[in-house]
């Protein structure tokens, strides 16, 4: 169950829970906002990951 | 002295927002430094100080969890390592949750383990759940000093 993808989608919640609420103070702006930074921050991880595809910095480290 | 016993109190009603701008008006300089203190010592406490009560609980919760998370994963709490100078910056980063830095640091005598599979992540959460109290003191000093509503 613990995987890199799952705990990056963690982190890009719990992230986009505490700024929202931080920062906007009204429902339709706070889901806006909300759906902005998770999205960005989970779509951003996997392009990023994408792009070094090529570059492997050495073997997977194991994930039980 | 009635006046003087009031300013250290916990604010009795939300403060009122000023006609002009919208904003709540700006607290006694006692009251704002005790609501930081607050917000430093336990995560959301200075919201619940300054009347926020369900903004704070949210992000108590919220800090919380992430530092949770991280203990999980075994990541390190960071501590400052001679000869390596952004150890005392990421140090400073993950005392900024408060009390529950110096429960796991002295209390538990947590440590981390470096070879554990979430070690990089686990890391990542703790010292974001610092940071997230840092901002967080942050905004109860901008509600407290009347510029956030």
């Amino acid at each position: 169950m613990l995987s890199h993808f799952l705990l990056m989608v963690l982190f890009a919640l719990l992230v986009s829970l505490f700024f929202t609420v931080l920062w906007r103070r009204e429902r339709r702006p706070q889901v806006m906002l909300f759906l902005q930074l998770f999205f960005g921050m989970v779509l951003g991880g996997l392009i990023v990951a994408w792009l070094m595809y090529p570059f492997p910095s050495g073997p997977p480290a194991p994930i039980p | 002295m009635a006046e003087t016993a009031s300013t250290s109190a916990s604010p009795d009603t939300e403060p009122q927002p000023s006609p002009a701008t919208g904003l709540p008006a700006p607290l006694p300089a006692a009251q704002l430094v005790m609501g930081v203190a607050l917000a430093w010592l336990v995560p959301g406490l200075g919201h619940v100080y300054l009347k926020r009560i369900g903004r704070g609980l949210f992000f108590f919760a919220l800090v919380v969890l992430t530092l949770t998370v991280g203990c999980m994963l075994q990541g390190s709490l960071y501590r400052p390592t001679p000869g390596q100078p952004l150890t005392y910056l990421a140090t400073l980063g993950s005392m900024g949750v408060g009390i529950p830095y110096f429960v796991l640091r002295y209390g538990m005598h947590y440590e981390g383990a470096q070879d554990a599979a979430g070690y990089e992540y686990g890391t990542a959460f703790l010292l974001t759940a610092g940071l997230m109290n840092l901002l967080l003191v942050l905004d109860v000093w901008d509600i407290g000093s009347g510029k956030k509503e």
